[in-house]
């Protein structure tokens, strides 16, 4: 029997042409780039995150919302057209919701094993580089540490034999070994080796090594001690050994159990808490409280992660901080503004580096420093601009290298939406792209599910056209088309007095630029916006904008996709879109979900 | 083998296709257009002896591939290189005898070593998704599915078989430049992948330094006989806790996958442990050093674009020298991404390569003939090489290495008909010089890639996955 949430557990579900479910890859309608550029954000539907399929109901965030989307994907809307979604939202079932994911592996990803080798053996960049693995790859929703995806690949592992022999030649440095392990100032005999195996070992593994484990370790003594090699010939052999191990690269998340149900155990909670919340390893301190069983309890996982974000102070830390802007660069792409090429030839390396830390200065502002939520990050009227976007941008009055915090004109709209590294990364070379910023709205902000429509025709020559907004509604005429762009483009064309380029146009060609648009398919039925401030506004008053921005936080902080993610904090994403929490208390509320202590089958 | 009646079929859909592309009006203007002369030189320009005594003496001290240098016959190579977005229409196949056109006309002076192959589709894909067909063969729906038949690409294939005949240090090596528009889209989607093992898509350096430093490293005490034997046992501790995992694991797949990839990593390792601590010693490559003094070891930097065409000529510098010392058979380059927008250096500023591919077609043909400027670039580097190997001592790296360049669509996203070439023939092995034509229905990527397959021979088993039929057209006569 399904809950009846009227307002809960938002995923809006579009099925563009039923017909084609699941074929995805050619482009949606017309040439516009749409999914072209890899940020589109139209995602093919996976068999592996847990949504999507019918053979993978096993996996967490599928099952009912899926079963109950083939059935409202084609149901008739207010066209009567039996296509482009209903406005169907699905509530996690009473079987998914808070209900925990698997048992898994998550292998490291190269920040957090970095942070590790610095921590572990008190390595600086100058003492040590840093690691030489394969960059981690994205998964489909643009996250770098999903745990599907990290993998020890050949690649990886040969990389990390090299990477943990050059760390080993930084660790038999006399003096640096003196450090890490005192009795090998006395030359060091087998008990030093062991007595290396419960220091750095407890601290790579995040847990104390079984006696087998040291027995591995410790029957290459003779061989590496041999001639003048001694303990540091050991020492060697055993780092790489400890750092290549699978123990060590990767996050063990298995619990401890039978049958269904698997209980986390302390270390693991701790080394989850730690990386989740810092980005680094358990300390020493952290994993003794782990051994003692306190971070069973809901209130101390809080407590610890509270500190882990804070440390004492008002304001969150630095490596908390870092934790989550990682998190926001990657949900909204904005690293690759750095690489657009625009036909304005304004748009200069100097103005896309300053619209990347615009971003991330308007994310840091509201997340650190305002303490606010959902409605802070997409209505918030103000930004911060240097000289650069100053004049790039035509307001703000700032000179110099400074970013300075100023009020947004209303009429380039709010909050995230307004960012002019955002508006220009969804549009195509010379020309916006509707149907790209519709579908990073749906996509990322509403978390609709949106499926590629197999073979459609290209968009009319723009030299036909006087606006784009005429070309693409002149396109979406056409029936093969309209299904899905009725739901994206409208979205888009709110943004349109936003150029491909991310400022400001009163005209378009010499012609007024119409914003006005009809958004489908909201929790609040059909809605008439009217410009960039009127979209964002929806957008941070809708629930399912809290949802969908819940999910995709979850889905970075469990390494899951944000489909599977989604029902595992049912309870938490609704206080976070519900009470209007914070985006670090909501994240605080991650540890009270049962995922994060245990696992099932 | 194929062939057979004509393919109606195939040639409604080309034509659904074509007369949605709105390109017609954009042909005249490219008619217009007047080749230019390649910067590339032929064989002619081949290396002194003493180049070739210095390949030899690399290959010597790597210890590797003297079997084939014992007679075992030609050591065939192979280079993948993908062709983004295919070529506008009259810009790629030569017509008439008379002068290549634009787009191909910098290859023209490897024309007896070049074979045109036309008429292919990619077999049942469709438009960008079929950077992931062209070297697998296999029936791509979606960006983001795995391949479900577990099918590794041709080069995979190739690599191991070359592999069981004559052990390389390295199976194959894969370099790129800027695969994607940011370092955080390494392997996106699948939209920046290219090349699979049977699990997974395989690893790619996009900076030249440190796919410099990790195929050629210094040596290292490797004949060091205790070194060994303790790299081996600490290969075993790592062998062994994967066992521990496994053991506690049950039945995830998912998890157990995971635990087997990394499981047959350490066993790639602990082979290349056996084999011993050979390098390619040739010092340092100019354009790689070139690059390496502005980026560093930032492998985030490569993904700048203003580097593009450095990185580009340092990767291929990487592939010659590889290829030549013996260090492997088979490279792979991916530059861009299927869709990706790297502005292509042409004249009058960088174009941004995918939008170029659907507005100015004049321009974008200026682009892929920038491409073609950096495939001669390779032949010609590879030509100006006596493949150390050969025992003819006369037969360039170029001779004995296939050099494929194949697009995964065109401009107009019709995967049919698709623009492809290789270069050099295996010694003979391949047909080269001309122009293959394949007008019968179902005419596929698969039956080149096969057609490779059997050629070098491998396994039917082995290469299953490309269907039975070849092309012996494209079979050269020293097979």
């Amino acid at each position: 029997m399904m809950k009846q949430y009227p307002t809960r557990s938002w995923s809006l579900r579009l099925f563009c042409l039923p017909l084609m479910a699941v074929i995805g890859g050619s482009t949606a309608c017309g040439d516009d780039g749409l999914g072209e550029t890899g940020d589109d954000g139209l995602e093919q539907s996976s068999s592996q995150d847990g949504s999507g399929s019918a053979d993978d109901d096993d996996t967490p965030g599928s099952g009912s919302g899926d079963e109950q989307s083939s059935e409202d994907g084609g149901s008739q809307d207010d066209d009567g057209d039996s296509s482009g979604g209903d406005g169907g939202f699905d509530p996690c079932s009473d079987d998914d919701a808070d209900a925990p994911g698997p048992r898994m592996l998550r292998r490291l990803t190269a920040a957090e094993f970095e942070a590790t080798i610095r921590d572990v053996f008190e390595l600086d960049p100058g003492d040590w580089a840093g690691p030489t693995m394969p960059p981690d790859p994205a998964a489909a929703n643009g996250f770098t540490n999903n745990a599907e995806q990290l993998k020890a690949t050949e690649s990886y592992v040969e990389r990390l034999n090299a990477t943990a022999a050059t760390i080993a030649e930084q660790v038999v440095q006399p003096e640096r070994l003196s450090e890490l392990l005192p009795c090998s100032a006395s030359g060091g005999d087998e008990s030093c080796g062991e007595a290396y195996l419960d220091t750095v070992g407890r601290r790579l593994f995040r847990r104390p090594l079984s006696s087998a484990e040291k027995t591995r370790y410790l029957d290459l003594w003779d061989l590496a001690t041999a001639g003048d090699k001694g303990l540091a010939g050991w020492v060697r052999h055993a780092t790489i050994a400890l750092i290549q191990s699978p123990h060590t690269i990767n996050r063990s998340e298995l619990g401890e159990g039978s049958g269904d149900s698997f209980e986390l155990t302390g270390y693991e909670i701790a080394t989850a808490l730690a990386y989740g919340y810092s980005g680094r390893p358990p300390s020493e301190a952290l994993l003794d409280r782990a051994a003692s069983g306190e971070l069973a309890d809901a209130d101390v996982r809080r407590e610890v992660a509270r500190d882990l974000v804070f440390g004492g102070r008002s304001k969150p830390g630095t490596e908390y901080r870092d934790v989550f802007m990682a998190f926001a660069r990657q949900y909204l792409g904005i690293p690759r503004v750095g690489n657009l090429i625009k036909g304005d030839p304004e748009f200069d390396e100097a103005v896309r580096a300053s619209m990347i830390r615009e971003a991330e200065l308007v994310v840091a502002d509201v997340v650190f420093e305002g303490g606010g939520g959902a409605h802070e990050l997409l209505a918030g009227r103000e930004t911060f601009v240097d000289g650069v976007l100053s004049d790039y941008y035509g307001f703000g009055d700032v000179s110099g290298g400074d970013f300075e915090r100023v009020e947004r004109p209303a009429e380039l709209g709010s909050g995230l939406m307004a960012l002019g590294g955002l508006m220009a990364s969804t549009a195509t070379t010379d020309s916006t792209s509707p149907t790209q910023r519709g579908a990073f709205v749906r996509l990322k902000l509403l978390c609709s599910e949106l499926e590629r429509p197999a073979e459609v025709p290209e968009l009319p020559d723009p030299k036909e056209f006087d606006t784009t907004r005429e070309r693409y509604e002149y396109h979406v005429s056409e029936p093969e088309c309209a299904a899905c762009h009725k739901m994206l483009d409208p979205i888009g064309f709110s943004f349109e007095h936003i150029d491909a380029a991310g400022r400001f146009r009163m005209l378009e060609n010499g012609h007024e630029i119409d914003a006005s648009a009809t958004i489908l398919a909201t929790s609040r039925g059909d809605v008439d916006v009217d410009g960039a401030a009127e979209m964002s506004d929806l957008l941070a008053e809708l629930p399912e904008t809290s949802y969908c921005l819940a999910a995709y936080l979850a889905s970075y902080s469990f390494g899951l996709d944000h489909k599977a993610a989604r029902c595992l904090v049912d309870g938490a994403a609704s206080g976070f879109a519900e009470d209007g929490q914070s985006m670090i208390d909501y994240h605080l509320a991650l540890t009270a979900a049962p995922h994060f202590v245990r696992r099932s089958r | 083998m194929g062939g057979g009646p004509t393919r109606q079929i195939h040639d409604m859909r080309r034509r659904q296709f074509l007369g949605t592309a709105g390109v017609g009006s954009t042909l005249t203007a490219l008619a217009a257009l007047a080749p230019q002369l390649a910067q590339a030189h032929p064989s002619s320009a081949r290396r002194p002896s003493s180049a070739t005594a210095t390949a030899r003496e690399m290959v010597r001290r790597a210890g590797m591939g003297v079997r084939h240098a014992a007679g075992l016959g030609v050591p065939k190579r192979l280079v993948l290189i993908p062709m983004l977005n295919g070529t506008p229409k009259g810009t790629f196949w030569p017509e008439g005898g008379g002068a290549w056109p634009m787009v191909s006309a910098p290859l023209e002076p490897f024309k007896s070593k070049i074979q045109f192959v036309q008429g292919l589709d990619q077999f049942e894909t469709h438009d960008h998704i079929a950077i992931r067909t062209m070297f697998t063969g296999a029936k791509v729906l979606d960006y983001s599915l795995p391949l479900d038949m577990e099918v590794a690409s041709v080069d995979q294939i190739l690599g191991s078989h070359f592999m069981d005949a004559d052990p390389t240090r390295r199976r194959s090596i894969h370099l790129s430049a800027c695969p994607a528009d940011h370092i955080l889209r390494y392997k996106l989607q699948g939209r920046a992948t290219f090349y699979f093992t049977e699990t997974e898509a395989v690893d790619y350096f996009a900076n030249p330094a440190n796919a410099f430093d990790s195929y050629f490293p210094k040596t290292d005490g490797g004949d060091d006989s205790d070194l060994i034997e303790l790299r081996k046992r600490v290969l075993a501790i790592t062998e062994a806790e994967l066992g521990d995992l496994r053991a506690v694991l049950g039945d995830s797949e998912l998890e157990l996958a995971k635990l087997g990839t990394h499981a047959a990593s350490i066993d790639v390792l602990q082979a290349a442990t056996d084999a011993g601590g050979g390098t390619c010693d040739g010092g340092p490559i100019p354009t790689v050093e070139a690059i390496r003094s502005r980026i560093g070891a930032s492998e985030e930097k490569a993904y700048n674009q203003a580097h593009y065409s450095d990185l580009i000529d340092a990767q291929l510098d990487i592939i010659v020298r590889a290829l030549a010392c013996g260090l492997t058979r088979v490279a792979t380059m991916q530059w861009n991404s299927a869709d990706g927008n790297v502005g292509v250096p042409i004249a009058g500023g960088a174009r941004p390569h995918h939008d170029t591919s659907h507005g100015n077609l004049v321009q974008f043909a200026e682009c892929q003939r920038w491409y073609a400027e950096k495939v001669a670039r390779l032949l010609t580097a590879l030509d100006a090489e006596i493949d150390p190997l050969d025992p003819s001592g006369t037969a360039t790296l170029l001779d004995n290495t296939c050099v494929v360049w194949m697009a995964e669509c065109n401009p107009d996203h019709g995967s049919w008909d698709i623009p492809m070439l290789y270069a050099g023939g295996w010694g003979g092995a391949l047909a080269t010089g001309s122009t293959s034509k394949f007008d019968f229905e179902g005419a596929t990527n698969r039956h080149f890639l096969k057609t490779l397959c059997n050629v070098a021979g491998v396994p039917k088993s082995a290469s299953a996955q490309f269907g039975d039929d070849d092309l012996p057209e494209l079979v050269g006569s020293r097979a």
